[in-house]
């Protein structure tokens, strides 16, 4: 088994995996509903100025 | 105070935060790579728990950034009560899913550093209890925001839910001094300064601000978010009276 930092790899290993995905989680969920929300802005802007006709 | 009033103009926000976000990032990152790198191959091996003290490093600075995040809550929700302050509700809406996995990183990794050092994945005693508790408290608070349609009634109803789950706060930090617990004592902030070495403390620190710079950058994209969330609720509802 790979054991880089002896017997405890696994544990180290594990720990540092769900804490990076977590914030990778984290990072993504902020991301997408901050670029979702300024999609239907903007296109709710574009709908507005089409409709009074600029 | 006057100046503090200025920043609460959302406009105002939308600017400086669109200026600061760049920087943010770049520091987030920089300082979770330097982070990781003193964490997993400059630190040493403690000599009691040997190598599982590498886990330290994200365990504790997700327990420090969960706290500090209700913490801030807590005071968004005294912002949103007594000042009325147009930005305070905002930030407490972006804030609680951050706290929400800064607390559940906290209890996974915890857990697992539990069972090589303490010879068991969970105990319920104080420290650990009461983290758990903050978990259900930050997950009660989302799920009163989804509750609510209406944002003005929703930040009521949820400042003051924050407001009262605040007691949590001091019952988890005290809670290894109060009560006979399983999970060590205060090391880094308690009276006659920290009890760690150097070599140790180091990359702890240095994780600890790339968590709070990472948190940071997070609440000023969710609160972005949430601005631009409001506008087309906003939109939507004078389409609909207009209709």
């Amino acid at each position: 088994m790979f054991e880089l930092f002896g017997k405890h790899t696994s544990y180290i290993f594990a720990s540092y995996a769900i804490a990076l995905f977590t914030l990778s989680a984290m990072i993504a969920g902020s991301l997408w509903k901050a670029k979702s929300a300024r999609k239907t802005l903007s296109s709710m802007k574009t709908l507005k100025a089409l409709k009074e006709g600029k | 105070m006057k100046a503090l009033y200025s920043l609460a103009n959302p406009a105002l926000f939308i600017k400086v935060s669109w200026w600061l976000l760049p920087p943010l990032w770049v520091a987030t990152l920089v300082s979770f790579g330097a982070g990781l790198y003193m964490s997993l191959v400059v630190a040493p091996a403690d000599y009691q728990q040997g190598e599982t003290v590498r886990i330290m490093f994200i365990h504790v600075p997700s327990a420090w950034l969960a706290l500090l995040c209700y913490s801030a809550m807590t005071l968004s929700a005294l912002g949103t009560l007594i000042f009325r302050h147009p930005l305070a509700d905002v930030a407490q809406k972006a804030a609680a899913p951050l706290g929400a996995g800064f607390t559940a990183i906290c209890l996974v990794t915890g857990s697992i550093w539990g069972k090589p050092t303490w010879g068991t994945w969970w105990e319920w005693d104080a420290r650990l209890t009461s983290m758990l508790i903050l978990l259900l408290i930050y997950f009660g608070i989302i799920a009163l925001w989804r509750a609510i349609e209406e944002p003005n009634k929703a930040a009521r109803a949820v400042a003051i839910l924050t407001l009262v789950g605040a007691v949590n706060i001091p019952i988890i930090k005290f809670s290894v001094d109060w009560w006979y617990t399983l999970h060590q004592p205060a090391s880094i902030m308690r009276l006659g300064g920290s009890a760690i070495h150097s070599t140790i403390l180091q990359p702890l620190l240095v994780m600890g601000l790339a968590y709070f710079l990472l948190f940071t950058t997070l609440l000023l994209v969710r609160m972005r978010a949430e601005l631009d969330e409001r506008k087309i609720r906003r939109i939507r509802l004078l389409a609909a009276q207009e209709n």
